[in-house]
């Protein structure tokens, strides 16, 4: 008897495990065979510039300009939040007082879990009355949305780099200040240790600014036009995906075209997703020698 | 150098906390308002309150907890507990990817797996598996640390003792209860506050009635934010304001609740 309940107990969480797993494959599943009709019709036309879905006469279904903006968008806001993540977390590890660490830690906490939605409506109306008040054109661009993306990823990107600077071991410091090194040479020896933990922050910022949907669709301004200053709005892929998803005729070539960008954007995150693997693998093998 | 780096780090630090400070402020006032928090919104939002929002972000959440905390939880015994180390290890660094998809992604995966294939339309339902799908693995792998951090000692201990692998699981339970409980209420918190999934799978801008069944739509509290602010105009905003006020003060009370129980453990 007790082995039969031992074994349905170890069966039950099984299932619940392997369900995880399988959700994961589902999704991948599903926005292959859903993106499936566009990659036949429109073929290599889906990586043209022009995204025209409900053009009557001949609908274009392009994303290089959105998959553009997006990387530019991406890349830009990310060495923002890179600098300043790096910059808040090493000051709070060398120079903080302990009250200090704890109160900026608790409250980038607090900002850590508001909701992104909350962030669009700070940049729609409160930053963007800014923006236009100082001379810009359009409220919603790309320097409202890449603002506004750098509060919401800064929290995440220092409290990791700190965790990861607080984890050198100290006699990897004392040795270093045994050896005669002088305060940046420290600081050097400190982030060397900590890189696969600094570079998986890293690049979990850069994934997050990638597929972050809500404020991109609220602030960034949604013209489908490639981003030359900015103060230029634009409309990354996420955006277009959020707007248009809820409102297309299941089954449509248009459906799958959205199905098109889907599958782009969770490919994106699962290649770099890999690559955050394997590099923090290698850079962990460097440190420990 | 330390001057620099203080001065940088206090000039972010106080956009961010001047940034969370705004929102609260402009709407805050608006809660003292009759019937805010009790009356159904009127005339294209202008007036009334945001009864059936709160009403339908209540509900999400509860039918997201009934989902998500039993798998959620199982599986995260059979992760600690019992699955041998590599498969162990396979299924984490799944449950971390699928932490790191696009929420949007998975809005899209709801909308065409809960929606069109298992016809369930745009509904209560559907929004809250969708959340569910997200929430299991956030849950799994913060829970499992804790299920982890119990010592090896405590397990063979009760293991000697003649206990059965269910009874060694649930010490091992009752002993990581706080950790359990501090994922759980992080795993709410992040349901609560996500807004493209359920745009796309079950929240509707406006309906007349509350949620009496679970194909019903629903209207959330983000969800009204997003259609207020971008389809409304002046006169409907200080609603908004004053959801987004709302909802900054309950995310800062979950984090509050998760940093005493954290001080707590330490101590």
């Amino acid at each position: 008897m007790k082995r039969v309940a031992s074994f349905m107990f170890v069966l039950l969480t099984s299932v619940a495990a392997v369900l995880v797993a399988a959700a994961l494959f589902a999704i991948v599943f599903f926005m292959f065979t859903e993106s499936l009709r566009a990659i036949r019709e429109v073929g290599w036309k889906l990586f043209s510039p022009n995204w025209y879905p409900v053009w009557e006469l001949e609908p274009e279904f392009g994303v290089r300009t959105m998959l553009l903006n997006s990387l530019i968008l991406t890349v830009w806001t990310s060495v923002w939040v890179w600098i300043a993540g790096l910059t808040v977390a090493l000051y709070l590890h060398k120079y903080a007082r302990d009250r200090e660490k704890q109160v900026v830690l608790r409250i980038l906490e607090y900002v850590s879990g508001v909701p992104s939605v909350v962030f669009g409506l700070f940049g729609v109306l409160i930053l963007g009355d800014l923006l236009l008040r100082a001379g810009a054109w359009t409220a919603q661009n790309f320097l409202n949305a890449s603002i506004v993306l750098s509060i919401l990823t800064l929290p995440f990107m220092t409290s990791l780099t700190f965790q990861s600077l607080e984890k050198v071991p100290s006699h990897i410091v004392d040795g270093a200040v045994a050896l005669g090194a002088k305060d940046v040479h420290v600081m050097w020896v400190e982030l060397k240790y900590a890189a696969p933990g600094i570079v998986n922050a890293m690049l979990g910022v850069f994934n997050r600014i990638f597929g972050e949907t809500m404020i991109v669709l609220m602030v960034a301004g949604g013209a489908n036009v490639l981003v030359r200053s900015f103060l230029d709005p634009v409309r990354p892929l996420t955006a277009t995906l959020g707007s248009e998803i809820g409102e297309v005729a299941v089954g449509s070539l248009h459906y799958s075209a959205l199905f098109f960008i889907a599958l782009l954007v969770l490919s994106g995150c699962l290649i770099l997703n890999v690559f955050t693997n394997v590099i923090c693998r290698r850079l962990e093998r460097w440190v420990k020698g | 150098m330390q001057w620099t780096l203080r001065i940088i780090t206090y000039t972010v630090f106080a956009i961010t906390v001047l940034t969370l400070a705004i929102i609260v402020a402009s709407g805050l006032p608006h809660f003292f308002k009759p019937g805010f928090f009790t009356q159904w919104p009127r005339r294209a939002m202008s007036e009334g309150g945001i009864f059936p929002m709160l009403i339908g972000s209540l509900t999400l959440m509860v039918l997201v907890f009934a989902v998500s905390i039993p798998i959620g939880l199982i599986g995260t015994i059979f992760l600690s507990e019992i699955a041998p180390r590599k498969l162990s290890m396979v299924l984490q660094s799944l449950a971390a990817t699928m932490n790191s998809v696009p929420s949007i992604v998975y809005g899209v995966f709801g909308l065409s797996f809960f929606c069109v294939r298992l016809s369930l339309g745009t509904s209560l339902i559907s929004a809250s598996l969708t959340l569910s799908t997200m929430s299991i693995p956030f849950f799994m792998n913060s829970a499992v640390e804790f299920l982890r951090a119990v010592p090896k000692e405590l397990r063979e201990g009760v293991i000697a003792l003649g206990a059965s692998k269910l009874q060694a699981t649930l010490m091992v339970l009752r002993a990581s209860r706080n950790g359990v409980l501090t994922s759980l209420i992080l795993t709410l918190g992040r349901a609560f506050s996500e807004t493209a999934p359920i745009l796309v799978t079950g929240a509707v801008f406006y309906t007349t009635k509350l949620p009496s069944k679970l194909t019903d739509p629903v209207m959330t509290l983000p969800t009204s934010i997003y259609a207020i602010v971008m389809n409304l105009g002046e006169e409907s905003q200080w609603m908004a304001k004053g959801m987004a006020s709302l909802m900054v003060l309950i995310t800062i009370g979950v984090y509050f609740f998760v940093q005493l129980m954290r001080r707590n453990q330490r101590e």
